[in-house]
């Protein structure tokens, strides 16, 4: 039976970092369980690359400067967090 | 440290200010240990962020499972199948008005030896007109005409007087398959999105809110 090399199949054998980003995403959920539910919304939508404008249509009854204080609020929460587990 | 200054530093930030670019910034960070450890902390988490619920690879990702869905999934559209509906409750109107014109303008010695069979004629056709009247219009909204699906939701839950999450919970999940990889926040322009008014009416608000919510955090 003729083989293959793994070299001519051009398969890569690990990918690099895979399990480092893995860690420091489980570190940054675990943060993140922390927070109340608005707090989690609204860093997810940011992350996602949302404007505050479609984050305040989701987070209702808020006004946009109440978001945005809320939002760097959280910011710094999970900065502050992740700077202690990392 | 003090939080106006990390707010400081996060608004900085969020206009493009770097610690090379601005003295301002670089200043800040440089004031302590303190907020040194806090600008470093700040970028890991933010780079984070971005990288799990919308960097590169997660677009990457997205992109490769839409390509596999439009290869191996694709399904005939919802949209095509109901359109049938009306043309097919026209066909019917139509025959049975053909025949009843057709009846009423026969000649007077035709129609007095048949007067028994024109009851027989008559009594189906209120049947069909009724059928047609109680068929429920789908409501359709297209992904094209969507500025956001928020905004479009918003909107349908004002015409309708519901709250927003019933609508935009019901927009998920009767269109699932419209989410690319199932996730609430890329929802594909290239689609005719159901509007499901029976669960939008069963569904309770607060479930909704918390159902919506909870997708959007874990991108599924």
């Amino acid at each position: 039976m003729p083989l293959v090399s793994i070299e001519a199949n051009n398969i890569p054998v690990r990918s690099e970092g895979f399990q480092e980003d893995a860690v420091a995403y489980q570190e940054m959920l675990s943060c993140l369980e922390s927070f109340d539910e608005t707090d989690r919304t609204i860093l997810a939508m940011l992350g996602a690359g949302h404007s505050y404008t479609e984050i305040q249509e989701v987070v209702s009854d808020i006004s946009m400067a109440n978001l945005r204080v809320k939002a760097n609020r959280a910011r710094i929460q999970l900065a502050n967090c992740i700077g202690r587990k990392l | 440290m003090n939080e106006e200054t990390q707010i400081q530093i996060i608004e900085l930030m969020d206009d493009g200010a770097t610690l090379e670019s601005s003295p301002e910034l670089k200043g800040l960070v440089e004031a302590s240990e303190e907020a040194t450890k806090f600008y470093e902390s700040l970028l890991v988490s933010e780079s984070m962020l971005e990288g799990f619920f919308g960097g590169e690879k997660a677009k990457e990702l997205d992109q490769k499972i839409d390509a596999f869905i439009d290869q191996q999934l694709e399904k005939p559209s919802n949209v095509s199948s109901i359109t049938f509906k009306p043309f097919i409750g026209f066909a019917v109107a139509a025959s049975l008005a053909v025949i009843a014109f057709t009846f009423v303008n026969s000649p007077a010695e035709i129609l007095e030896p048949v007067a028994p069979v024109q009851i027989a004629y008559e009594e189906p056709a209120p049947v069909v007109v009724e059928e047609i009247i109680e068929e429920p219009e789908p409501m359709f909204v297209a992904g094209s005409d969507m500025e956001t699906l928020w905004s479009t939701a918003s909107q349908i839950a004002n015409e309708l007087g519901v709250d927003r999450y019933q609508v935009m919970y019901a927009l998920y999940e009767a269109n699932k398959d419209f989410f690319v990889n199932n996730n609430i926040n890329a929802p594909r322009a290239d689609r005719n999105y159901f509007v499901d008014l029976a669960i939008i009416e069963s569904v309770d608000p607060i479930f909704a809110s918390r159902e919506v919510k909870n997708h959007i955090f874990c991108s599924c």
